[in-house]
């Protein structure tokens, strides 16, 4: 069942490559293909709802498709994936919702945005080094295509910017994994036998865990991305078309998280711990810059952006704080920040199909005759805020929490990024949305579709819902991070 | 051990001549396109000779791989799994790049065929060879004849230009070459690999340093054949003016047999022993990553790029080689599949170029790639960009499984500094191959309807695309398959 | 002992949530009295839920009077937050004066915004509101009011800023939004010490532990300072007050409930409800002290010159929550709980009738065109006579009995902030009289006052309700000396879980009460009196403007300070650091590498002429360079 589940978006991106310039059809058949989605993730669900709550990563398939390689694509579904996986589903649903009608986005945009889908969820599901490898690198290749030939203005050098630094981390992911396949005591490159190695730690990191945490923490710092690194993002979020940066924001930001806490933390926990003064003083680094850096912004895709920068500093923070409470928070704001940047940069991509310009200048009093898309976008504005009884106040309580217990005057420090976001969310909220209205806004109404109600609408629900409901989403992962928490100490 | 000279060498028993049946069909297909070239058959009976001839060889060679070694001719020539596989591996290529080999001319020159099919004999010999008379045979019969097929367009000042230059280059390759032979002759009494090991494996073997400057010379001789580093000038000329089934065949075919050969002699002469000849192979190879990778993205030109695209690869695989002789498996498998997608953008390209009504040897810029690809379908755009980022070695394509392979024996012998060169390589050669999807991102779709897109070019990209992909599926057994080449080599 | 389960408690903040989600997603009716009836109903509902669940808890209970553990809200770890509510005898008091005014103020507001564009988006963020401020007040546990804490923040920002279309109201609105974040780090700040030390949120826990001492001292030190520098946000006190004034950009009846009556005195109550922790910090207690009698001072300063009757009641406000501060400083939660109460009560009263005044005078609101009123609107002007009386401490009102037992607080500290309460005591009553006298006495000076209508009945019922209530409520707590009902103190002294905690709760002898009450008294009812007939014969433009008078007219240019200080210079270097890093540094490098790789690649392609010739070269030299590579450097 979740082969199927992984299959369905590959096979399906062939026939939408078939259809190629038939937009309207094949608009149509990539909405069945995420319902029919859907459905398979429900059935996962289902089926792995026992095993996935308690610790371990339980198998549910494995295929020995390279012995000599010692890799097999061994599937697993446990708390921290399987959230991921819900979110993935939503987003490439309520993207497929929102591309009915747009003639642009013809059937090679969601064949790509189909092939997309698959290697993500491919990685999220692999619990083998080489597996995870192939699918993560996997992904680059139709989000080069993605930005490449439908984003904006220089989105060339967008697109080449992103693929070179995200594979540049890779790269040092694959020798890492190179190495290990060539320890004796490596058996097979499963996630199992990997996280059983106890490589001795002694402080130097000429050791093997030190070069296996370099390898390892490369890519995932490129993807996440922790502060020096994250130069690519505000290119590609502002280049990148709407879908694209929805998915983008949503999903592949995740996997450097999830990449964190799945392969690099379990397989050299000492080394991890060992570096975590200097992941905080990065953590740090990104909120109070990456939030300064959006206050300064006047281009509004671009200072989401670098509010992204700003929130995965503190999911940064809360991994490498490695009590189970901070990586709770971690993995919660993971699909908190997904969701909220997730829906305002469906929002604003709605407002910008009709509007056409980034500038926030040119926008204002747009609350006037627009009450509910306003509405919609404030909602999504305080969740990014961390307002309490929205999701993303969870995800950042519990790593502030978590963390002062660990380094009290980072926490102190990454709280500031709380007040800092208020300023630079608000500043965009009151140019944009209030004031006298402005001759751009007044000019280009923005009357949404109802496949674009139906995209926003089940982002903004969730997002309602886990402000209050987060025991859903903590209940799952419990087990896994106290496991992880213990390996940590 | 009989000599060279007496008769007895040249009377073939049993087994002998079954060993040998592959190879004499194959001559006798040769002897046919000879007489074809005479009636001056079309292109397309050239090209359906060329099916009925390479295809059963191919098959006669790997149908039984479990039969024991033989030895032909003395000791000078070894038919064994490797040579079968090799053989066939080169002959698939060869089949490939032949169904797009043509000239400008109406009736183009018949005889490249039977050009093709001498020099797939040669390359197909090469590994079995066993002393240095038939190893520089080989090589011989492996070049001359590609001099004359990049030269093939005659009535093109470029391609005879090419071919001009290949021809003074291969001569004074071969002669270096040569001068190796003579050195290893007077180092050790005899023509013969194993007489050489012999001398060597002693403690401290006299002349050592004779032995040593003979090694070299003849990797720099081969080092030119497959175009690796400071000995790689020829290659982007050569593959810009000759015809594209040419430097197809030339890019793909001879770099496995070479690599092969090259691997099987510093096996059997114990060259492996002497750090000397290790250190410089990798010296060579990783200059070859740097400059090939380095100056290909300095390229406008596409066939030019590929071809430096080519030396780097040539480097990859040189760094596999000098990791030691366990690493055949995965230099053959990364070469036949480096091979597959040359051929495969190679195919696409020339079908692009003749649907576009421009002359077929016209060497494309990468900004005119945007109106080329645009009118195409959605089939073969796609095609073609996996062909490139197999060879840019991106996971799920085979060219990734190709390059963890060789990365696999790198790590083994513990080369860390040849793995490191290997990934900054492949990461240089990233920004040269996605600089090619650039223009196709700005070209709006403009639906040029080209002329009809000529047939073998075509043909030859769909079979390279499906044996791509057969590859990447039936991969686990192909590496079983190749284990056989590992028990010889250990 | 059972604890008293009352599932009943979650519909006090359900009943205006529905409220707000019906009025806000699906009514959205351009009706006013519709929607306002529909938002007061959910509050009267909430009142009448409040009264049922009192009634229902038997007088001799704990400190846990009803308890309603309503769900997980967050599990993990050793952390664990219920999103429980409970009542205690503080919070009891709380409820009835958030509900009761509030559903007064709701009925008012139907009045006062029916002939408003979007009645029913303002009456969704009342109830909203209303529903933060009940679970502040409810919650069991500190994020539980943390939730409510910022809740009210989120809808006082959008209150404040509801007519967006002009954008001085959504910078009014975004300033008090962010200035109450500023405030909120403490509170975060104290929420991870806390539960760095403590590992848990649950108040009655805390104040156990608090009491029993095991934990580092400096760790209560830091959670008190941080809980106060939030209230200082949240309650307006110096530095962070400078929001309030703005937010009198908003609806007169959100002034009215939110920055008189509920907002700001949550800060008051938090503090209270968590005594035992300032219990025992003297140090944050004296700068508790000092903090609010500069506040009181320096807002009831600025007051004096006001020309906007709201801005004369915003700094009021201001100056009466320093009072609030120097009660607790003084080491007596009963006593500022006493005068949150009174307070709440004439201060709404006042800005109802304020509002009352302004909507005759056509949204007019500058007192010096005002005059004269008494005479169009009798209602408003006895009820504002009402609240008048109260505020300045006439004998026997509420405001009287509360200011009072704050003074004899004070004064027992010590004679030095004794006497400077008095004072500020004194300025207050000074500029209320005068704005009373500048709207209700003297000619009318502008043709609206000339004209000005009376409010409609609906309006004018609460102003009369609140009236009654700010004289009479003061008989709830009466000094000693009256032998009358103490009700304030034992309730506070109940709601700390059983921890009686060590303060030094001195006496006044009582002849000193006597002399306190009658000096202070007389002395007020003096200044008042000057105030009344110095602004009775007021001509508009009168005496020269002083420099003083202009400094406090401008607010002590406490906004332009902030700014020039602060905000732009933060802004500039911000903007210059974030520039240089993103664009020079890491792009830098990152396109040195680029160009670095091309132009070292058109290097060596300059090799490749073409030439065999100098091929050949290239072949002979690199077969010498291999050898002698291997003669020198392998061997």
């Amino acid at each position: 069942m979740t082969l199927l589940f992984l299959a369905l978006p590959f096979v399906g991106a062939l026939v939408l490559f078939l259809l190629g310039k038939k937009a309207r059809f094949a608009q149509v058949f990539n909405l069945v293909l995420q319902l029919a989605w859907l459905a398979l993730m429900f059935f996962v669900h289902g089926q792995s709802r026992e095993i996935a709550g308690n610790g371990g990563f339980p198998l549910v398939y494995s295929w020995k498709w390279l012995p000599q390689l010692k890799s097999s694509l061994s599937l697993g579904i446990d708390g921290l994936n399987l959230p991921l996986l819900w979110l993935t589903v939503i987003l490439s649903l309520c993207l497929g919702l929102y591309a009915y009608g747009k003639d642009k986005l013809d059937g090679s945009y969601l064949g790509l945005f189909s092939v997309l889908n698959g290697a993500t969820v491919g990685s999220l599901l692999a619990a083998d080094a080489l597996a995870f490898y192939i699918f993560w690198e996997f992904m680059l290749i139709p989000m080069y295509f993605l930005i490449g030939k439908w984003g904006s203005k220089n989105r060339v050098y967008a697109a080449l910017k992103f693929f070179a630094m995200t594979m540049g981390g890779s790269l040092l992911m694959l020798l890492a994994i190179v190495a290990l396949a060539f320890r004796p005591d490596v058996s097979d490159l499963g996630w199992h036998s990997l996280t059983q190695l106890a490589l001795p730690w002694d402080g130097q990191w000429n050791s093997w865990q030190g070069l296996l945490f370099v390898g390892f923490f490369a890519a995932f710092a490129v993807k996440i991305p922790v502060w020096p690194l994250h130069t690519w993002l505000p290119d590609a979020h502002t280049e990148a078309p709407t879908g694209g940066s929805v998915i983008l924001a949503g999903v592949l930001l995740k996997l450097g998280v999830y990449g964190l806490l799945r392969w690099c933390l379990p397989i050299v926990p000492q080394a991890s711990m060992a570096a975590a003064p200097l992941m905080f003083a990065l953590g740090v680094a990104g909120i109070l810059l990456g939030s300064f850096a959006a206050w300064q912004q006047t281009d509004i895709k671009r200072l989401i952006a670098y509010s992204s920068v700003a929130h995965l500093g503190f999911m940064v923070l809360g991994v490498f704080s490695g009590n189970v409470e901070a990586m709770q928070g971690a993995v919660f704001q993971n699909i908190a920040h997904g969701l909220s940047t997730g829906a305002m940069f469906l929002i604003f991509g709605m407002i910008y199909d009709r509007t056409h310009s980034r500038e926030l200048d040119a926008y204002g009093g747009f609350a006037k005759d627009h009450a509910w898309i306003a509405t919609l976008f404030l909602v999504a504005v305080f969740a990014s805020v961390g307002m309490p009884g929205l999701p993303g106040f969870v995800g950042e309580f519990l790593v502030l929490v978590g963390t002062f217990a660990v380094a009290p005057w980072t926490a102190v420090l990454a709280s500031l990024g709380v007040l800092l976001g208020a300023v630079y969310m608000l500043t965009l909220v009151r140019k944009m949305m209030f004031g006298p209205t402005s001759s751009l806004v007044a000019s280009h109404p923005v009357r949404l579709g109802w496949n674009e109600w139906a995209a926003i609408l089940p982002l903004i629900a969730l997002m309602l819902y886990l402000g209050f409901g987060a025991q859903t989403l903590l209940g799952l992962s419990e087990t896994d991070l106290r496991e992880l928490a213990v390996k940590l100490r | 051990m009989n000599s060279f000279l007496d008769e007895s060498v040249f009377t073939l028993n049993s087994g002998e001549w079954r060993a040998l049946a592959p190879y004499l069909y194959l001559s006798a297909g040769l002897a046919l396109a000879t007489i074809a070239a005479g009636y001056r058959w079309s292109r397309a009976a050239l090209r359906v000779l060329a099916t009925i001839v390479l295809v059963p060889f191919m098959l006669a060679l790997v149908w039984d791989l479990r039969v024991p070694p033989q030895f032909v001719f003395g000791t000078s020539l070894e038919v064994n799994a490797l040579t079968r596989i090799a053989g066939a591996l080169v002959s698939a290529l060869a089949l490939l790049s032949a169904f797009f080999t043509k000239s400008t001319e109406e009736r183009d020159h018949p005889e490249w065929l039977l050009l093709l099919l001498t020099s797939v004999l040669g390359m197909s010999l090469l590994p079995g060879t066993r002393d240095w008379v038939s190893f520089f045979v080989a090589l011989e019969t492996l070049s001359i004849p590609a001099f004359i097929l990049v030269a093939l367009d005659t009535n093109r000042e470029k391609s005879l230009q090419a071919g001009l230059k290949y021809l003074l280059m291969g001569a004074f390759a071969s002669a270096i070459l040569l001068m190796g032979i003579a050195l290893f002759y007077g180092f050790s009494g005899s023509l013969d690999f194993e007489k050489t090991r012999e001398m060597l494996s002693g403690p401290s073997p006299v002349g050592r340093a004779l032995a040593v400057t003979a090694f070299l010379l003849v990797s720099v001789s081969l080092a030119f054949k497959v175009a690796l580093a400071p000995f790689h000038m020829w290659a982007a000329d050569v593959y810009q003016g000759s015809p594209t089934g040419v430097a197809a065949f030339l890019g793909t075919a001879t770099k496995v047999s070479v690599f092969a050969g090259l691997m099987v002699m510093l096996q059997l002469t114990g060259a492996y022993a002497l750090p000397e000849v290790v250190k410089v192979l990798m010296a060579l190879s990783m200059i070859s990553v740097v400059v090939g990778n380095l100056v290909a993205l300095a390229q406008t030109k596409i066939r030019r790029m590929l071809a430096y695209s080519g030396v780097a690869n040539a480097g990859y695989a040189g760094l596999a080689m000098a990791a030691g002789p366990e690493s055949m498996t995965s230099v053959l498998v990364a070469l036949g599949l480096y091979g597959a997608a040359l051929i495969c953008v190679l195919a696409w390209t020339e079908s692009m170029i003749s649907s576009s009504g421009r002359a077929s040897h016209e060497d494309v810029a990468v900004s005119e790639l945007g109106e080329l690809l645009a009118p195409r379908s959605a089939w073969m755009v796609g095609s073609f960009a996996l062909a490139i980022f197999s060879i840019a070695g991106l996971p799920p394509l085979p060219g990734f499984l190709g390059k963890y392979l060789l990365l696999q024996d790198i790590w083994r012998a513990g080369h860390v500094a040849s793995a490191a060169v290997l990934v900054l390589g492949s990461l240089l050669g990233l920004a040269y191959y996605l600089r090619l999807f650039m223009p196709l991102f700005q070209a709006g779709t403009s639906a040029k309807s080209g002329t009809r897109a000529s047939f073998g070019a075509t043909f030859a990209g769909v079979l390279s695309t499906i044996l791509l992909f057969a590859a990447l599926l039936g991969f686990s057994r192909m590496t079983q398959w190749v284990e056989y080449v590992e028990g010889f080599a250990r | 002992m059972d604890l008293p389960l009352e599932p009943l408690l979650r519909w006090i903040i359900l009943l205006p949530v529905i409220g707000a989600i019906l009025n806000g997603v699906f009514l959205r009716s351009k009706n006013g009295i519709l929607s306002g009836l529909l938002g007061t109903a959910a509050a009267v509902g909430a009142f009448i839920v409040t009264l049922v669940v009192i009634g229902r808890v038997p007088d001799s209970h704990g400190t846990v009077l009803a308890l309603d553990p309503w769900f997980t809200w967050m599990k993990t770890g050793d952390l664990e937050v219920a999103f429980q509510l409970e009542v205690t005898p503080l919070t009891r008091v709380m409820l009835l004066v958030v509900t009761g005014i509030g559903s007064l103020i709701h009925l008012y507001a139907t009045g006062y915004m029916s002939h408003d564009k979007s009645p029913w988006r303002f009456f969704a963020y009342l109830n909203l509101f209303l529903a933060a401020m009940l679970s502040l007040i409810l919650s069991s546990n500190l994020v539980g009011v943390f939730l409510g804490w910022e809740g009210v923040g989120l809808c006082s920002y959008l209150l404040i800023g509801f007519w967006f279309e002009k954008d001085e109201n959504a910078a009014a609105g975004m300033k008090a939004f962010v200035t109450n974040r500023v405030g909120d780090l403490g509170f975060v700040l104290a929420l991870m010490v806390i539960f760095a030390y403590t590992r848990t949120f649950e108040m009655s826990k805390l104040v156990e532990i608090a009491q029993a001492g095991q934990i580092p001292a400096w760790v209560w030190l830091t959670a008190a300072a941080g809980i106060f520098w939030a209230s200082t946000g949240k309650s307006a006190q110096i530095p962070l007050y400078v929001w309030l004034p703005d937010a009198m950009a908003g609806p007169t009846p959100v002034s009215a409930l939110i920055h008189a009556a509920t907002m700001v005195t949550s800060g008051v109550f938090l503090i209270t409800r968590v005594w035992p922790i300032f219990a025992g910090q003297p140090a944050v207690l004296d700068v508790v002290l000092w903090g609010g009698l500069a506040t009181a001072w320096i807002a009831a300063l600025t007051a004096l010159t006001q020309r906007d009757i709201k801005k004369v009641l915003a700094y009021s406000t201001v100056s009466q929550l320093g009072f609030m501060f120097v009660a607790l400083g003084c080491g007596s939660p009963a006593a500022a709980l006493f005068h949150v109460v009174t307070h709440a009560c004439f201060k709404a009263l006042l800005f109802l009738g304020a509002g009352s005044v302004i909507h005759g005078m056509h949204e007019k609101q500058d007192l010096f065109e005002m005059g004269g009123l008494r005479h169009h609107m009798k209602w408003t002007h006895l009820t504002f006579l009402a609240g008048v009386l109260a505020i300045i401490g006439f004998p026997l009102t509420s405001g009287f009995f509360s200011k009072d037992m704050i003074i004899a607080k004070a004064m027992i500290r010590g004679a030095v902030p004794g006497m400077l309460l008095i004072g500020a005591a004194l300025v207050t009553s000074f500029y209320m009289v005068r704005a009373y006298t500048l709207a209700f006495w003297g000619e009318a000076r502008s043709k609206e006052a000339a004209h000005a209508h009376e409010s409609s009945p609906i309006m004018l019922a609460p102003l009369v309700v609140l009236a009654v209530l700010s004289i009479f409520v003061g008989w709830f707590e009466t000094p000693e000396v009256f032998h009358g009902p103490t009700k304030f103190s034992n309730w506070v002294l109940q709601s700390w879980y059983g921890v009686s905690p060590a303060g030094h709760e001195g006496h006044l002898s009582h002849a000193m009460e006597w002399i306190l009450m009658g000096v202070v008294s007389a002395l007020s009812l003096g200044v008042a009196w000057y105030s009344f007939t110095k602004y009775r014969v007021f001509r508009h433009g009168g005496s020269k403007a002083t420099a003083l008078h202009r400094v406090s007219e401008n607010k002590f240019y406490v906004d332009e300070i902030y700014a020039f200080l602060i905000l732009r210079p933060l802004k500039f270097a911000t903007g210059k650091v974030t520039k240089f890093v993103d664009v020079y540094v890491i792009n830098g490098f990152l396109h040195a590498l680029r160009d670095g790789a091309r132009i070292s690649g058109q290097v060596l392609s300059l090799f490749h002429t073409g030439s065999v010739q100098v091929y050949g070269w290239y072949l002979a030299v690199g077969t010498v360079l291999v050898l002698l590579f291997v003669r020198w450097w392998a061997v």
